[in-house]
């Protein structure tokens, strides 16, 4: 059986059997996080097709430099949910998250990024779990619903400074949580 | 935006929720800053571990041959990868003297350029396609849907002809030994040629037998169709009966051989008379 890159080239080479393989492998991971989004079944067989059909379109472009396979699928499939709930009115704004994906330029040394681990993602599912519900709410509506920052300090009647602390102390923990505490490069930036 | 503006906005950059106004400035300082494209990857990966975390259901079967028929079953793979390895201008040979190497060097270079629009737009048509390949199975499905849904709309259109006809007669049947539990109702309607009929707590059938409703005029049994009840013993049938020219003094359900009989001849299960007008 191919592994990531070698069915991301089949991919890029126009291969079905490529394709297939993405498919088989990853589109319960995409369906989840569509149904967990759009909330309906329907909805999520769409932005799965849809999903699945940007990896085609766009499997060329992909760079393993700037992320593993699965988390370049789930950006395409969180960003088509979130298309899809704007379509349906029930999210605020554009989905946007295809940006920070896209501006992981050139990390040096150039490397190519790993997918998360079984038990990074389960330390995140957990760190996510044990989070004060008052983050875990601000970052669920950012990232599952597609709010601005803004929104969500409507939403949840919060001043727009304690939104950010929130959703930045949130992702912090679930980084940590995940063993990817970030060690400073010394002085290059 | 300053070094530090940058790292307490990346959190909120990779879950969408920063602010839109800054992005340019930070997507500036991120081009030029190791560390905070190190830091970027970080939360990335978290917000990715957060995308997989969700409770994992798998689709349903269907939609991996829906998927996979929509996305590649155009033809255009082939096409694809004609484009991915269509060769580049070969350059003209520098041999002549005077304007002649210059001119082929402009000949290749117009070539290129028509080379490169042209990648530019078979991958674009490519695209398309399969954008135009998911809506066409889109459009299948709900065709189908469509086809599905009017064959309900014209049962339902004759239930309601046969309910409101001028000549609706509202027939009760009760359950006749062995099957004294058995109820049934019928609407019947002559100038409709139509039986609605409706039974319940029928006892189950032996191997090879059906139900038959019958309706008895002029001394005569007319064949209203045969059913299998449910395995609570209910059924439905909306009958069309075109011999049904005169009112019926009964309707009858006799178990039948499956396929049915044109006359009955087998034991009555529920017998009844239409209530008087």
């Amino acid at each position: 059986m191919w592994d990531d890159r070698e069915a991301m080239a089949r991919v890029a080479a126009r291969d079905a059997g490529g394709l297939e393989v993405l498919y088989d492998r990853y589109s319960t991971m995409v369906y989840s996080l569509a149904l967990r989004i759009v909330r309906n079944t329907s909805d999520a067989e769409d932005v799965t097709q849809e999903a699945f059909a940007q990896v085609w379109a766009n499997g060329s472009r992909f760079d393993p430099v700037r992320g593993a396979v699965p988390a370049w699928i789930c950006v395409i499939a969180r960003s088509r949910a979130l298309d899809r709930l704007r379509r349906i009115g029930t999210a605020g704004t554009p989905a946007r998250g295809e940006a920070a994906f896209e501006a992981i330029p050139d990390p040096s040394p150039s490397v190519e990024v790993m997918a998360a681990s079984a038990e990074q993602v389960v330390a995140a599912r957990d760190a996510l779990a044990a989070l004060p519900p008052e983050q875990r709410t601000a970052l669920e509506l950012a990232y599952y619903d597609g709010l601005t920052q803004a929104e969500i300090a409507e939403r949840t009647s919060t001043p727009l400074g304690t939104v950010k602390t929130r959703i930045r102390t949130g992702l912090q923990r679930i980084r940590d949580a995940m063993g990817l505490r970030h060690a400073p490069t010394g002085g290059e930036g | 935006m300053t070094h530090d503006e940058v790292r307490d906005a990346l959190p909120l950059f990779v879950v969408d929720a920063d602010d839109q106004a800054m992005r340019r400035e930070l997507l500036d300082h991120l081009a030029g800053c190791d560390e905070c494209r190190h830091a970027l990857q970080e939360y990335q990966q978290a917000a990715d571990a957060l995308a997989q975390s969700v409770p994992q259901i798998r689709p349903r079967p269907e939609l991996r041959a829906r998927t996979l028929a929509a996305i590649v079953g155009t033809g255009t793979q082939a096409e694809g990868a004609k484009v991915h390895r269509m060769p580049s201008a070969a350059p003209a040979p520098a041999t002549r003297a005077g304007w002649a190497p210059w001119l082929a060097a402009a000949a290749a270079l117009v070539a290129a350029v028509a080379t490169a629009g042209l990648f530019q737009t078979r991958a674009e048509l490519s695209e398309m396609r399969s954008t135009l390949a998911v809506w066409q199975a889109r459009m299948a499905d709900a065709e189908r849907n469509a086809q599905a849904s009017q064959a309900t709309l014209v049962t339902y259109r004759r239930q309601l002809d046969v309910m409101t006809a001028d000549d609706l007669l509202l027939v009760s049947l009760s359950g006749l030994p062995p099957a004294n539990a058995a109820q049934a109702k019928a609407f019947v309607s002559r100038s409709q040629n139509a039986i609605l009929f409706t039974a319940r707590d029928l006892p189950s059938l032996p191997a090879a037998r059906v139900y038959q409703l019958w309706a008895v005029a002029g001394g005569q049994a007319i064949s209203a169709g045969t059913f299998v009840p449910d395995a609570r013993g209910r059924s439905q049938l909306v009958a069309d009966v075109p011999a049904l020219t005169a009112r019926p003094d009964a309707l009858a359900v006799t178990v039948e051989p499956e396929g049915g009989v044109p006359a009955p001849t087998g034991p009555k299960y529920l017998l009844g008379v239409p209530a008087a007008n």
